[in-house]
């Protein structure tokens, strides 16, 4: 304990100032793509990885905002690892991590105990949690070597997650277990990395997301259109991330719940 | 008018400078504490120093009346209270059953209860009238997890993190944002840690776990969360957050 604390305090004088750079897991016209704008505009060097990384809104970022994209399957180890290289060398290495994958497949939705599909249950772990897991891996590896920023931190990884992480809702139990999975992982990570200067966030959108549309309206796809902010706004979101990427390691969230102020818990 | 930042437990610690980072930010700050008048008046004098605005009562939550007389005569005569920081705390250190006296559980609650309740019943009304305002509450580790000697304190948190739930799910939807925020950890507070552990203890504490070791939770930072939550769009309000130094062991895993 005195030795870790005298490192810190030793490392403490000798802070740098650290350029940002962003890594998001997971790309798609919600919370990835107003993630990647704030930080962008807020200085921060931005990469995008998701699978197929030439979908229009993943483009329009890098013309907008000078976004790296990247092609990554993040539930496949050897892809997660070379995503981590990659981007290292392109950003730097990684100061800021946002998993941001739902994972389900989409033959899995609504589908009862009796009736889900064994390997579309699996393939639903393998993609959201599993991922989750290879991302932190690579996270914790990059990140421990990072010197301290002015917060004394190393760097902060936000695992995006949902209402199925605070309960089971019924025809929905591949998505709990991975949603369960994933807070159970990021919880152990943050108890792990936090004394290690690592900021672990998990963050439950307990909401439909309604990102903004093609004619301005912000929608969901299943919900509808949004009315007096019903729906959670991804860029409203990315404002409560950065913020967490801002705070002091002596004052950190662990977990951040956000809901729309008249949505029904 | 300047919105009003009504802070109820202000302290040199959190409540003391919550109030001043919002009135760095345009609001009028009112703090409102039980004694020490002077100290009191050092932290109004010093927001008014650096050009911000501010006034201070004292005021005693447990009596009568106290919280409904202050909270009307904000209203009248300085400003709307668009955020409230409900900050007292209940803490009376580790006491077993046979040593926790009924008047001491009971004043716990009136505090961390019951207080709370008087001034929801006081604010939401004006603020539900208006379709907005903001209502911070500093909770604890007590709150989530009745710990050894915790008695009174864990009940009376207890209740808290449920009074805000509730009027969470009466008030969210008419345009009030209600947050519970776990302090799950020791905070650099000379008014009430430093209080209670006595000056040498309580610098032997920043010695080895506060100053460059940030082991101890410091009010500036808090300060900046408690700005943000109020800032929040009402797309995405959190309820609940728990915030602790990054070296301390969190409330689930003691």
């Amino acid at each position: 304990m005195t030795t870790r604390n005298m490192t810190q305090a030793d490392e403490r004088g000798a802070r740098a100032p650290v350029q940002d750079a962003a890594l998001i897991i997971g790309g798609g016209p919600g919370v990835s793509s107003s993630c990647a704008r704030l930080f962008a505009e807020s200085g921060m060097r931005v990469g995008v990885a998701a699978r197929n990384p030439d979908k229009p809104v993943l483009r329009a970022l890098e013309t907008t905002h000078g976004v790296r994209r990247y092609a990554c399957d993040a539930s496949e180890p050897a892809d997660v690892e070379l995503l981590f290289q990659q981007a290292a060398g392109d950003l730097g290495a990684p100061t800021l991590v946002v998993h941001n994958i739902d994972g389900r497949v989409p033959g899995i939705f609504r589908k009862g105990a009796a009736e889900a599909d064994p390997a579309m249950v699996l393939e639903t772990l393998r993609n959201s949690a599993f991922s989750a897991f290879l991302v932190g891996q690579q996270t914790a590896r990059l990140m421990r070597e990072n010197p301290l920023d002015a917060n004394g931190a190393r760097g902060t990884i936000i695992f995006t997650n949902a209402s199925a992480a605070l309960k089971g809702f019924p025809m929905s139990g591949a998505f709990a277990m991975a949603c369960h999975a994933k807070s159970g992982l990021a919880q152990s990570m943050a108890r792990e990395l936090m004394p290690q200067g690592i900021h672990v966030a998990n963050v439950p959108i307990d909401a439909a997301i309604g990102w903004t549309q093609d004619d301005g309206s912000r929608a969901h796809r299943l919900a509808g259109t949004t009315v007096d902010d019903n729906m959670a706004d991804p860029d409203r979101i990315a404002e409560t991330y950065l913020q967490l990427h801002r705070q002091h390691r002596s004052t950190w969230a662990f977990e951040i719940v956000l809901r729309p102020w008249a949505e029904r818990w | 008018m300047k919105p009003v930042c009504l802070v109820i437990g202000a302290g040199a610690g959190i409540g003391g400078t919550v109030a001043r980072r919002f009135a760095q930010q345009g609001y009028h700050a009112v703090l409102c504490r039980r004694s020490d008048l002077e100290g009191l008046n050092r932290l109004v004098d010093a927001i008014r120093s650096e050009g911000g605005s501010a006034d201070g009562f004292l005021l005693d939550a447990v009596a009568a009346d106290s919280i409904e007389t202050n909270v009307a005569a904000i209203e009248a005569d300085i400003g709307p209270i668009e955020v409230v920081v409900y900050n007292l705390g209940a803490q009376i250190g580790d006491r077993a059953l046979k040593d926790t006296s009924a008047k001491a559980f009971e004043t716990g609650w009136r505090l961390a209860t019951f207080g709370l309740f008087r001034l929801a019943s006081a604010v939401c009304p004006l603020m539900e009238a208006r379709g907005k305002g903001t209502i911070l509450v500093t909770s604890a580790t007590a709150a989530m997890r009745g710990n050894a000697g915790q008695h009174s304190h864990s009940a009376a948190m207890g209740g808290r993190r449920m009074l805000c739930q509730t009027l969470n799910a009466e008030f969210a939807s008419k345009g009030i944002h209600v947050v519970h925020i776990v302090i799950d950890g020791a905070v650099d507070a000379p008014d009430t840690l430093g209080k209670m552990l006595g000056p040498e203890r309580f610098q032997r504490l920043r010695e080895t776990r506060g100053n460059e070791h940030d082991g101890l939770l410091l009010p500036t930072q808090i300060a900046e969360t408690y700005f943000h939550l109020a800032s929040q769009h009402r797309s995405a309000w959190t309820h609940e957050i728990d915030l602790r130094a990054f070296s301390d062991r969190a409330w689930w895993n003691h």
